[in-house]
């Protein structure tokens, strides 16, 4: 079956670069360190919506908790 | 003749068109630079596939003026499909029938300086999938226009010359490039996805678009796999239900189930969309 959601996220990276996700920009020290404890499963949880929001529209706090991840 | 997926697939004029096809399918494709470089370079270009070609060959034809080419796009079986595709998704069987049948004039001919429809068929996806998705596009300009028309101001000067319409903006471009559908889309998405909970959202794209294990989200979020599942699920049916609800407030006329709307964002990114 065809994924719905990776139909409709490359449909807005597409056309709407800017909330799709692929905005790039640069992640403050602040914030490498909120994705470090997220993916520690250590972000306290009245921070995980504003990380979360950070995920949704900044491709490079995407690429890096991936990578964190993957480490 | 003989017909492939639902398009007529006509072989007359194919020998003295296929190489301005070929031409054509080059310089519209994705990977013109690349390939234009490949065969310059003499390697084998990315050619495109037997069905394309022969399509090409077919609207060629039909442009130089090819009767049996132009009736064989202009068949019977498609104008059905075409009016029922718009009568399904909310025109009125009329509307259905002026919009396509201005949409095959607009085909072969050139009017008011514009070139013909089928001059902008660039080869990516079917031609049925063009001349539908210029159908539904041609449909919302349509039923726009109608609720603009409605919304008249009523409190103009009685004394003041000229039609009521003369105080209304400039009328939208009829241009067929610009496509109303990706607009309608993307904004029934967007105003759907800032519905949602961020982090559910998240959870969603972690796992379905970037294949994270749900067990690993859960760790993340300090939560159970069977939750992350639970919440996934749940942003997906809230996609759903506001995506309709906004298409819906966006454009009340339209019906639109949401498989059609997944289609057509897939077609939208298969056809527009830059090459990965």
């Amino acid at each position: 079956m065809t994924n719905e959601i990776d139909i409709l996220d490359r449909f807005l990276q597409q056309f709407s670069p800017e909330v799709g996700g692929r905005a790039s920009e640069t992640l403050t020290a602040e914030m490498e360190g909120k994705l470090r404890q997220l993916s520690a499963g250590e972000l306290p949880e009245q921070e995980r919506r504003a990380v979360s929001r950070e995920l949704l529209t900044n491709q490079n706090a995407v690429d890096f908790l991936l990578k964190q991840l993957d480490g | 003749m003989k017909h492939s997926g639902g398009t007529p697939v006509y072989r007359g004029a194919a020998s003295y068109s296929v190489n301005f096809s070929f031409a054509r399918w080059l310089t519209h494709s994705p990977c013109y630079e690349e390939n234009t470089l490949s065969y310059i370079g003499m390697d084998t270009p990315n050619e495109p596939s037997e069905e394309k070609l022969e399509e090409f060959a077919l609207i060629d034809a039909a442009l130089a003026g090819d009767e049996i080419a132009a009736s064989t796009i202009r068949c019977p079986e498609n104008n059905a499909r075409l009016e029922a595709i718009l009568r399904n998704r909310g025109a009125s069987d009329t509307e259905a029938k002026d919009i396509i049948a201005d949409l095959w004039t607009d085909c072969f001919d050139s009017r008011e300086g514009r070139r013909p429809l089928l001059e902008k068929f660039s080869g990516k996806g079917s031609l049925n999938a063009f001349l539908t998705r210029t159908a539904l596009n041609r449909l919302i300009d349509y039923k726009r226009r109608l609720k603009f028309r409605g919304e008249l101001p009523t409190n103009r000067d009685e004394d003041r010359p000229g039609d009521a319409f003369d105080a209304l903006p400039g009328e939208e471009s009829n241009d067929d490039s610009e496509d109303r559908l990706v607009g309608l889309l993307r904004d029934a998405m967007l105003a759907s996805f800032s519905m949602i909970d961020p982090e559910k959202l998240v959870m969603l794209k972690l796992v379905k678009v970037h294949g994270i294990d749900q067990e690993l989200a859960g760790k993340m979020w300090n939560c159970s796999q069977s939750k992350v599942s639970r919440n996934i699920s749940a942003a997906m049916e809230e996609i759903r239900v506001t995506t309709i609800s906004e298409l819906k407030r966006i454009d009340p006329w339209l019906e639109l189930r949401w498989e059609d709307f997944v289609g057509l964002c897939k077609q939208s990114s298969d056809l527009f969309g830059l090459v990965k």
